[in-house]
């Protein structure tokens, strides 16, 4: 059973590690869909709504690694809903910074609040699966070559253990082969003495 | 924490930094434009316009028109491209057209125009003016003005589109048309 202060720190880490994933993803977003006002310029949208999100992914789940899958998954859902968020403030930049404002839209399909659920919506089903696909693959990779603290000390601890029982087993063979060779002796010893009764001579006790 | 581990989280954190100014970037982009296109058409003016006494047919018209543009934004600017159109809505002759100029930083010059700064970087809060001289020598112009003696004529000013960039961004010229039509009734001379 995980302590408080353990669990305190798995949720910190989730937390944050979420929100450095959305600034990246939220960025590579914008660069694809709204490439007149991101400096990065990227040259395929497609690529990069696939190739941003599968690295980010990647790289939480590999840094996600000492813990269960369970988080992994649950820092791409944060990641998520963090750089949707970071989009819908992108969208609503201009009005929460005092140069336009929200006019009656003519017809629904204008109105601001749909056209940044659109957008917020494209993001969540696009990235969210290759999110979530990055940050299992890398935390079950980095679960291989990164093992975490806690998994070293053990793995460690077993081959102190299996080295000692090897040890043990030597020292047990050798012991027994020392016994085997002594017995080999003490008959060879005791056939020779019946053979020099047979011949009438004497051994030496 | 080992040295792969170390490099992972150095790398996580730098692509988090990248993502992070480039979002901000971005967002900066996104109100400048926005304010280019909601703020700054307002602020295009006509100071004055001057038409010229009729001095018979075959002459050559000059019209002056002041032009003068706030910059109510938080940034420096720089005036791309200006353009505009203009005419004489003279009733008696059923609203003939005088002309349509176009003027640009590149063909300011060889057109004929004589021109005040076109492109300067407007500071923020500041004022840029510019004074235009519009020599009408085409046919349907001069039979225009011909006419003017015969009272008072507005004179429109319309279709006006100016460009700005942004000094020190990498952002694409953003065009405005200032939503308005200006209408100065002068009397001739």
């Amino acid at each position: 059973m995980a302590s408080d202060g353990s669990r305190l720190r798995a949720l910190l880490d989730l937390v944050l590690f979420s929100l450095a994933g959305a600034l990246p993803a939220a960025a590579f977003f914008i660069a694809a869909l709204f490439p007149g006002y991101s400096s990065l310029s990227v040259g395929d949208a497609g690529a990069v709504l696939i190739v941003a999100p599968i690295g980010v992914g990647a790289l939480l789940g590999a840094l996600l690694g000492d813990y269960d899958l369970r988080y992994a998954a649950f820092a791409a859902i944060g990641t998520t809903v963090f750089a949707s968020i970071l989009i819908a403030v992108f969208i609503y930049s201009p009005i929460l910074a005092g140069v336009a404002q929200a006019t009656p839209a003519a017809d629904p399909s204008t109105v601001l609040e749909v056209y940044v659920a659109q957008r917020v919506m494209l993001f969540a089903v696009l990235a969210f699966p290759i999110l979530l696909l990055g940050a299992i693959l890398g935390s079950a990779i980095a679960g291989r070559i990164i093992p975490s603290d806690e998994l070293r000390k053990e793995l460690e601890r077993l081959r102190a253990e299996t080295r000692e029982w090897h040890e043990l087993l030597e020292r047990t063979a050798k012991a027994q082969q020392g016994k085997t060779e002594e017995g080999v002796g003490e008959k060879e010893k005791r056939r020779e003495g019946i053979d020099g009764e047979k011949d009438g001579r004497k051994i030496p006790p | 924490m080992n040295r792969l581990r170390i490099l992972l989280l150095s790398g996580y954190l730098l692509l988090a930094l990248v993502g992070g100014v480039v979002y901000a970037q971005s967002m900066s982009n996104m109100v400048l434009y926005t304010e280019a296109q909601f703020v700054l058409p307002n602020s295009v003016h006509v100071a004055a316009l001057t038409i010229p006494r009729f001095v018979g047919m075959g002459t050559t018209y000059n019209l002056v028109c002041n032009f003068s543009f706030e910059n109510p934004s938080r940034v420096a600017i720089s005036i791309e491209h200006f353009e505009f159109s203009l005419a004489i809505n003279n009733s008696l002759l059923g609203g003939s057209m005088f002309d349509t100029t176009r003027l640009t930083r590149e063909t300011v010059g060889s057109a004929g125009f004589g021109l005040g700064n076109l492109g300067p970087t407007v500071e923020p809060g500041h004022n840029w003016t510019t004074s235009f001289v519009l020599r009408a020598d085409s046919d349907s112009a001069k039979e225009a003005l011909n006419h003017t003696e015969q009272g008072l004529y507005v004179v429109i000013v319309y279709n006006t589109l100016l460009s700005f960039r942004f000094p020190g961004s990498n952002l694409a010229p953003v065009t405005v048309y200032p939503p308005w039509m200006v209408e100065v009734v002068s009397p001739i001379g």
